[in-house]
């Protein structure tokens, strides 16, 4: 930024004499008019300058045609030029927000307000509350941020994959599974565990049986797999 | 104390909004997004080495690229409603004068990258005619008032006045022309000239035939003009010094002249015998050499003419403009056409989204039992089953085929698009090419309120195959003012009857919602005569039951009072009768807005904390309505009214004191959302108003106008936007479950923003999370996220087209303006959808692994049951 700031202040200069410049040949232009009428169609240029962020050469070659100055939402426009100063003409006395709008960064709007004798006077914007803020004029106006239009996608964390339902899912029944027989080392646990395990007994043979015959693969019994069979057929 | 509630506050609030705005990742970038920017119709066009650079009646200055067409970088000038833009001339910059008749700002911009370099302005007292011209860094200005010219020669950079002359020329000022130095006027037979200097004498050029002459520039480095005869015969008068010379041969009256290589040449576009070609003749001035080449001029477009042309080595650019507004560079020596843009679509009058037709082969199974016997039957079934399952495994052909085909989702759509220039276009949603194009001669919009529309129907959907989807379009006759009628295919873009030109004026359309015979919903056109004709005529007779309970309304803008009429028919015809009248005279209107009459509302009311219902007044007739009268104290006094639209009756009314235009008026459901410019606070207001029926329904099964019992109570809360909307719209899904979202077009894109967050709250009921209701804040807050365009700009958005998909969640969305752009938004999000970030692998690898686990542990648990029972 501090770059930026001290730009030569030559070329500052020069501009404001141009600007002075044409103001009065718009001014010669207006002699004709009688005087009492020059105060109230009086047209001022409102001047400043815009600062992009510091880092604008790296991700924005040419800010300076992507951004556009709007008063009162595109009632008179400015355009900005390569050192980021900007005029905007033939503005007529009253009050104004100026809007500095640029696709990659935000800029605080502003209230621009002149009176019929050509004062300037710049504040913040506040819609709630009638606080004045004062800004300097002509205006220097800075980018607040890079404008972030995005979300940020969630990225891959470990204790978001270890609280995930599903992993849970799995691993929590394994924990029981290597943990509760440790936890059942006093006796009256154990006993109410083998009660439990006595009403669930009638199943459990069958199953293991199955299980044992699937792994040991060859040695298939017909009269066993009948059994099976008729079992299955039973239960459905 | 305090300060912990704020801040707890704000982090419910954030929280909240956190919820319920929906951004894009980054990665979703143009997935389902696509955007156009356009330039608008060109005015002035010149080449500059690889860039074309064109200022245009949008009041943009533009540099296109030549080699691709696409914009480099566009500069949108002030309103073209107020300014125009009167030069475009490349010196070492460009340079621009726009304005209007007394006051102009000259502004110079860097060709490369389109900085602006100076900016001044001119300012005159006197109303003539201006004429400008730059010629070597000077910029001449003449004032022609009958007698004398009064010319000011201003350096283009610094705008100080050079010198300034005064001339006698005596002339009518309609027919003069400035080219460089050289000020021509066509007077009776003879064209006068004189160049700008000190001391310099008209002269005249005698012409052969006067009837019908026209004087034009010729565009070239050295000065000269056309003097045009006839619409085929036109010669060129070149200035040289105080004398001129025409050159040997007459030529097309839009001739364009270049050099190539030192060599002067004029293009001239010809006619061929072959209607679709085109010819190019390029003549060397010196010794008259002609070259010739013919090519084939793209279907679909208008008479072209040569804006501008450039050479290098022998091989010429030209730049064809044509009469619906599209651009199109020509490759000379091969005569090939390198780019075509379609202009016409920076200024969109009408849209429609558009159902797709089911694929052939959906066609196909739902012609199943149209077969005969049960053995041809059956084989059909199978085969297209096996298609089906074909087309799962392989990726479907089929689509990638026929391209414009349904999708499961109704996530691809065709938007018909009609143009102020009378163009039509289909535009697939998909990848926003374009479909078809369809040319209307002679059309023009109507004008409504403040805005330029036609009025699009669409008759029959593509649901009824084979028959074809229908459209309706309703323009006026831009000679005649009379209206035009025309049906198109909006699928394919044909029309079978083409352009039907009626002997009446419109007032009013509208569609019917029940089907005749055929499937196409009648189209009652209502003539300022007062009477109702159908289209097609066919279903005069289908709608015979419907049309005594019809009603129509129509705006007067000049008396400034909405009319009511009730259609009913005696013998064979459609008559109406007045029912009613509201007067809003003598305030101004200047807002209109029904309901989108393809809403549905889900909900019928409002559950309260007690857990009753507070029922919804859903009201589809209901119109709303703004005025502005002046106000000897208020200055302008906002009026809104809702107006049912079949008895008139004002169901609800309020006024802002003080209040400015622009007035942006939202109607869905049952509320309303409207914004006007604050004078007393200076600032925009948002104000929601919600119309409720009470705790009691009057009819539960359906709505009627005609019986209404009780006003209904009204809830309002008003809000800061802090911004300028352009304008307004709400998002609409296809059943309404989905929460409603208000877009707000600003004039850095569009904003969504959600409907709860407007809702007016109760006055005595507690808001907080558990009610889902967020507290009230005074400032409509407008995050970075809820960019719906992010940061593609968009400039001067005209207006947002919103459509259902057929998944609930989703709406299309198309803004225009100068830029086209299109989206899909997800209020909601997509919850009847999965994340597309859904993590298939990961299910599938836990069920495997959930799968051996249980076996193993059952293997385990079977070993250990063995141990147990041998101790």
């Amino acid at each position: 930024m501090g770059c930026r700031n001290k730009r030569p202040p030559q070329l500052r200069v020069d501009l404001s004499l141009y600007v002075c410049l044409s103001h009065l040949s718009a001014a010669n232009a207006e002699l004709p008019n009688s005087l009492e009428e020059v105060n109230d169609n009086a047209r001022f240029t409102i001047e400043g300058r815009v600062f992009p962020l510091s880092d604008y050469q790296t991700t924005q070659s040419n800010w300076q045609t992507n951004t556009r100055i709007l008063i009162n939402g595109g009632e008179f426009r400015g355009f900005v030029k390569k050192d980021g100063s900007f005029l905007i003409n033939n503005v007529p006395s009253g009050s104004y927000v100026m809007e500095i709008l640029n696709p990659d960064y935000t800029f605080e709007p502003l209230r621009v307000e002149i009176n019929s004798k050509g004062k300037f006077r710049a504040r913040k914007v506040n819609f709630i509350q009638s606080t004045v803020v004062p800004v300097p004029y002509p205006l220097k106006v800075k980018a607040l941020t890079n404008t972030r239009y995005f979300q940020v996608r969630e990225q891959w964390r470990l204790t978001d994959f270890i609280f995930n339902p599903m992993v849970m899912m799995m691993f929590l029944p394994l924990v029981l599974i290597m943990i509760l027989p440790k936890m059942m080392n006093d006796p009256e646990t154990k006993k109410e565990m083998e009660q439990i395990q006595n009403l669930t007994k009638f199943e459990m043979p069958e199953m293991g049986d199955y299980v044992s015959n699937l792994l040991a693969g060859t040695s298939n019994s017909p009269s066993q797999d009948k059994k099976k069979a008729i079992k299955n057929k039973k239960r459905q | 104390m305090a300060n912990i509630r704020s801040i707890c506050i704000i982090t419910i609030n954030l929280t909240l909004l956190s919820c319920l705005s929906h951004a894009l990742y980054e990665d979703q970038v143009g997935k389902f997004d696509w955007k156009k920017s356009y330039v608008g119709k060109v005015k002035f066009a010149e080449f500059d080495a690889r860039k074309l650079v064109v200022g245009t009646e949008e009041n943009v200055v533009a540099a296109l690229s030549s080699k691709t067409g696409n914009v480099l970088w566009r500069q949108v000038m002030e309103d073209p409603s107020e300014q125009n833009i009167e030069l475009l001339k490349i010196e070492k910059d460009i340079i621009t004068v726009s304005g209007n008749e007394n006051l102009w700002t000259v502004r110079s911009w860097d060709v490369g990258t389109g900085n602006l370099i100076t900016e001044w302005i001119i300012s005159v007292d006197k109303v003539v005619l201006y004429k400008f011209d730059v010629k070597d860094n000077n910029l001449y200005v003449v004032a022609h008032d009958g007698s004398m010219l009064n010319v000011r020669v201003f350096d283009v950079q610094t705008g100080l006045v050079k010198s300034s002359l005064q001339i006698p020329f005596v002339a009518t000022n309609n027919q003069c022309i400035l080219v460089q130095t050289y000020y021509a006027c066509l007077v009776h037979n003879v064209v006068n000239y004189v160049q700008l200097k000190d001391n310099s004498k008209v002269s005249t050029i005698p012409l052969q035939s006067s009837e019908n002459a026209k004087i034009s520039t010729y565009k070239s480095v050295t000065p000269a003009i056309i003097i045009t005869t006839s619409s085929v015969n036109s010669e060129i008068v070149f200035f040289n010094g105080d004398n001129h010379q025409k050159h040997i041969t007459p030529v097309m009256p839009n001739a364009i002249g270049v050099i190539d290589s030192g060599t002067p040449l004029i293009f001239q576009l010809e006619g061929t015998k072959n209607p679709s070609n085109l010819l190019i003749k390029s003549t060397i001035v010196t010794n008259g050499e002609e070259l010739t080449r013919e090519f084939e001029y793209p279907h679909g477009l208008g008479k072209p003419e040569l804006a501008a042309a450039q050479c290098i080595d022998h091989v010429c650019n030209l730049l064809l403009s044509s009469a619906d507004n599209a651009l199109l560079l020509v490759r000379f020596p091969e005569a090939k056409v390198m780019w075509t843009r379609e202009e016409a679509l920076s200024k969109i009058v009408a849209t429609e989204f558009l159902e797709l037709p089911v694929s052939e082969l959906d066609a196909s199974i739902e012609n199943e039992f149209k077969g005969g016997n049960v053995i041809s039957m059956f084989l059909h079934r199978i085969t297209t089953q096996c298609r089906q399952l074909s087309n799962l495994v392989f990726g479907s052909q089929f689509l990638a085929n026929t391209g414009l085909v349904r999708d499961d989702f109704g996530l691809h759509k065709i938007i018909v698009v009609a143009t102020k220039s009378g163009k039509l276009f289909g535009i697939d949603t998909l990848t926003g090419s374009l479909a078809w194009t369809y040319r209307l001669p002679n059309v023009k919009p109507f004008k409504m309120l403040d805005s330029e529309k036609m009025l699009l129907f669409v008759q029959r959907t593509a649901r009824y195959a084979p028959l074809p989807a229908q459209c309706t379009l309703l323009a006026e006759d831009s000679i005649t003012g009379n209206g035009i009628i025309i049906q198109f295919d909006p699928i394919t873009g044909y029309s079978e009857k083409s352009i039907i030109r009626l002997n009446y004026k419109i007032r009013q359309a509208l569609l019917l919602p029940n089907d005749d015979e055929n499937h196409v919903k009648p189209l009652v056109v209502y003539s300022d005569k007062g009477d109702a004709f159908i289209y097609p005529e066919s279903a005069n007779t289908a709608i015979a039951t419907h049309a005594s309970h019809t009603y129509l309304y129509t705006v007067d803008v000049n008396k400034n009072t909405l009319n009511g009429h009730n259609l009913y028919r005696e013998g064979e015809n459609i008559k109406t009768t007045l029912s009613w009248t509201v007067n809003l005279g003598p305030s101004k209107l200047v807002a209109l807005s029904a309901k989108s009459p393809i809403e549905r509302v889900h909900s019928q009311g409002r559950v309260l904390p007690d857990r009753s219902v507070y029922y919804k007044y859903v009201n589809p007739n209901l119109l709303a309505v703004a005025t502005i009268a002046d106000d000897p104290i208020h200055k302008n006094v906002l009026s809104i009214y809702l107006i049912d639209g079949v008895t008139g009756f004002v169901a609800y009314s309020t006024s802002h004191k003080r209040a400015k235009g622009p007035i942006h008026l939202v109607h869905s459901e049952n509320w309303l959302v409207y914004s006007f410019f604050s004078e007393r606070f200076r600032r925009t207001e948002v104000v929601a108003a919600e119309l409720y029926e009470g705790s009691t329904q009057s009819n539960s099964t359906v709505f009627s106008s005609l019986a209404i019992s009780q006003l209904p109570h009204v809830e309002t809360s008003s809000y800061i936007l802090p911004a300028f909307p352009l304008t307004l719209a709400v998002s609409l899904t296809e059943r309404g479950i989905t929460n409603k979202f208000l877009f707000f077009a600003l004039n850095n894109g569009v904003v969504e923003i959600p409907w709860l967050l407007l809702q007016p709250r109760f006055a005595n009921v507690a808001c907080g999370p558990e009610e889902s209701c967020i507290p009230y804040m005074p400032e409509v807050p407008l995050p970075n996220e809820a960019y719906i365009n992010y940061n593609q700009t968009l400039e001067r958005i005209q207006g947002i087209a919103v459509a259902p998909a057929r998944l609930e969640s989703t709406s299309h969305v198309l803004v225009y303006g100068l830029d086209l752009f299109y989206t899909r938004v997800a209020p909601s999000k997509t919850f009847d959808l999965l994340k597309e970030d859904f993590d298939h692998i990961l299910i599938i690898l836990v069920l495997v692994g959930l799968v051996i686990v249980s076996f193993i542990t059952k293997y385990f648990a079977s070993q250990k049951m063995l141990k147990q029972a041998w101790k």
